[in-house]
C-alpha cells in the first residue's frame, strides 16, 4: 500500500501580467498539516538546486499568529492558509488560487496596496489604532473593534460589490472612518472622513450582501460599523440639504 | 453624464426612498384594489370606477406613479449591472437576498412594461368595450399570461419586502446587528403577507380562486350598484 498523500494544485503566475498556469505537487499526508505548512515545504521544493534558475513558489506568510496576509482561495473558498488544516478540507486534492479581487504580484502573492491606500486616505491625522494594541483591542466598542483589522482583504474578496465594473472600495477602507473618528486624535476631522466615504465608490455602493461580516477572520462587526456610518452619513446629508 | 460625489450619494438616497414612497406605497394601493375582486366582479368594477373618478388622475398616474417607477428602474439598472452575480463558495445566506433583489428588479422592469402595455396601452386594452373585470379575466386567460402575472406579483412583493430591509440599513434606521436582523425579518414578513394577498387577488380573476382570506363573493353580477 502506498503512503497517503495530498495533491496540491497551485495556480502560478510569474508576474502581474504573465498568464497563470496550474502546477501540481504531491506531499505526504499528515493530519495536523496546515495549508501554510504545505506551502512552506513547496517553497523549498521549488527553489531548485544550487545554480538552477527556478522560481520558488511565492505567497505571503503570516508573521506570528495569523494576520490574514496568507489569505488565498483554498478549494474555491477564500480564507487564511495558516488556519486551514488539510484534514478539515475533506479532499485529497487541494486547489490553491490567489485572491481574485487583487492584482497578483507572483503566484499566490497579491498586492493589497490599493486597499491599504484607501484605508490610509481616511486617517487624516488620527494616529494609532491599528495593529490591535492593548486597550483598543480589548474594547467592546464596535468602532474600536475595527482596530483588530489585519488588512487581509477577505472582506473585499467576498463582496459582490467589489469588482472591475464598480468603483466600490470595499468594507475594510470604509469602516476605518468609524475607527479613526473614535480615536482621541480623530475627532477634528470626523466630518471630513464621513464626507470622504460619501463619494462614488463609498458607502452608498454597499449592497448589503453582508458576506464581509461572515468571512472576517477577526470577527469585526463590519455590518454594524457600516450601519452606523450609514446613519452618520445620512445625518450629514440631511444637514447639508438644510444648509448646515 | 458625470455626477459629482455628493450628487451620486444623493441619487442613491433618492433611489432608496423612491422604492418605498411612492413606488412601494403604490404597490400596496394596487394590491388592495386587486383584492377587491375577492368580493366579486361587481365590487371590483365599483372600486375601479371610484378610482377612475379621482380628480387629476392622469397627472397622478404620470407624476406620482410612472415617473418614480421609471426613475427607480433606471438607477436600479445601474446598480444591478455594477454588482457581481456569482454565488460561489464563501458566499453566505444574506448574499442570496442580495442576488434576488437584483434579479427580481431586472425581471420587474420587463414585467411592468409588459403589464402596462397589456392592460393600458395595447390596442386590445385601449379599445375594449367591456368592464375591467371581464377584460382582466379574458387577459389572464390568454396563453402564458397568468404565470407571468403570478411571477410578477411575487417578484414585486419580494422586491418591496427585501427592499425595506435595505432601506432600513442604508438610511441608518437599522445600525446594530439586532436591528438589522429585525429589519430583515420584518421585510420577509411583508413579502410573504403581500405575496399571499397578491396571488389570492390575482387568482380571483380565474376559475380557480384560492380565497385564502375569507368569504365567497357577494355576487357574480358585473355591475351591481354601478350606474351605467
Amino acid at each position: 500500500m502506498s503512503e497517503p498523500a495530498i495533491t496540491l494544485r497551485v495556480l502560478r503566475q510569474s508576474s502581474p501580467t504573465a498568464a497563470p498556469r496550474w502546477e501540481g505537487f504531491t506531499l505526504p499526508w499528515r493530519a495536523d498539516l496546515s495549508v501554510a505548512a504545505c506551502l512552506a515545504e513547496l517553497r523549498e521544493r521549488t527553489r531548485g538546486a544550487e545554480g538552477e534558475s527556478r522560481e520558488p513558489l511565492a505567497w505571503t506568510e503570516c508573521t506570528g499568529r495569523c494576520n490574514g496576509a496568507c489569505a488565498m482561495r483554498i478549494n474555491g473558498a477564500a480564507r487564511p492558509a495558516c488556519t486551514a488544516r488539510v484534514d478539515e478540507l475533506g479532499s485529497d486534492v487541494i486547489t490553491l488560487e490567489p485572491l481574485v479581487k487583487f492584482v497578483v504580484i507572483r503566484d499566490l502573492m497579491v498586492d493589497r496596496e490599493p486597499m491599504i491606500e484607501n484605508i490610509e486616505r481616511l486617517r487624516m491625522g488620527a494616529e494609532g489604532g491599528d495593529g490591535a494594541g492593548g486597550v483598543v483591542a480589548a474594547s467592546s466598542d464596535p468602532a474600536l473593534a475595527i482596530a483588530r483589522c489585519t488588512r487581509c482583504g477577505l472582506c473585499l474578496e467576498t463582496c459582490p460589490q467589489v469588482n472591475e465594473r464598480s468603483d466600490y472600495v470595499g468594507p475594510a477602507p470604509i469602516v476605518h472612518a468609524l475607527l479613526f473618528n473614535a480615536l482621541p486624535a480623530g475627532g477634528a476631522h470626523a466630518r471630513q472622513r464621513l464626507a470622504a466615504i460619501m463619494g462614488r465608490g463609498g458607502i452608498a455602493d454597499c449592497g448589503n450582501a453582508q458576506n464581509c461580516v461572515e468571512i472576517c477572520p477577526e470577527r469585526i462587526p463590519l455590518t454594524e460599523a457600516l450601519g452606523t456610518l450609514a446613519r452618520e452619513t445620512t445625518f450629514l446629508w440631511l444637514g447639508r440639504m438644510m444648509g448646515g | 453624464m458625470k455626477l459629482s460625489d455628493s450628487q451620486y450619494y444623493t441619487l442613491r438616497r433618492w433611489h432608496s426612498l423612491s422604492g418605498v414612497v411612492p413606488v412601494g406605497a403604490f404597490l400596496l394601493e394596487h394590491l388592495a384594489t386587486n383584492a377587491i375582486a375577492l368580493d366579486g366582479p361587481a365590487a371590483y368594477n365599483r372600486g375601479v370606477a371610484a378610482i377612475g373618478g379621482l380628480p387629476f388622475l392622469p397627472a397622478i398616474e404620470v407624476l406620482l406613479i410612472g415617473v418614480p417607477i421609471l426613475f427607480h428602474m433606471l438607477v436600479g439598472a445601474l446598480i444591478a449591472t455594477s454588482g457581481e452575480a456569482s454565488v460561489f463558495r464563501g458566499r453566505y445566506p444574506r448574499n442570496w437576498m442580495y442576488l434576488l433583489q437584483r434579479v427580481s428588479g431586472v425581471f420587474l422592469a420587463f414585467f411592468i412594461i409588459y403589464h402596462v402595455w397589456g392592460t393600458r396601452l395595447s390596442p386590445a386594452a385601449a379599445l375594449h368595450r367591456s368592464d375591467l373585470y371581464t377584460f382582466m379575466r379574458g387577459h389572464l386567460r390568454e396563453r402564458g399570461v397568468l404565470p407571468i402575472y403570478l411571477l410578477g406579483t411575487i417578484a414585486a412583493c419580494f422586491h418591496l419586502g427585501n427592499g425595506l430591509f435595505g432601506f432600513a440599513v442604508h438610511w441608518g434606521f437599522a445600525a446594530t446587528k439586532e436591528a438589522q436582523r429585525r429589519a430583515a425579518r420584518i421585510g420577509f414578513a411583508v413579502f410573504v403577507i403581500l405575496a399571499a394577498l397578491g396571488v389570492d387577488a390575482l387568482l380571483s380573476f380565474t376559475d380557480h380562486p384560492l380565497r385564502l382570506f375569507g368569504h365567497p363573493p357577494d355576487t357574480f353580477a358585473l355591475h351591481a350598484g354601478v350606474e351605467r
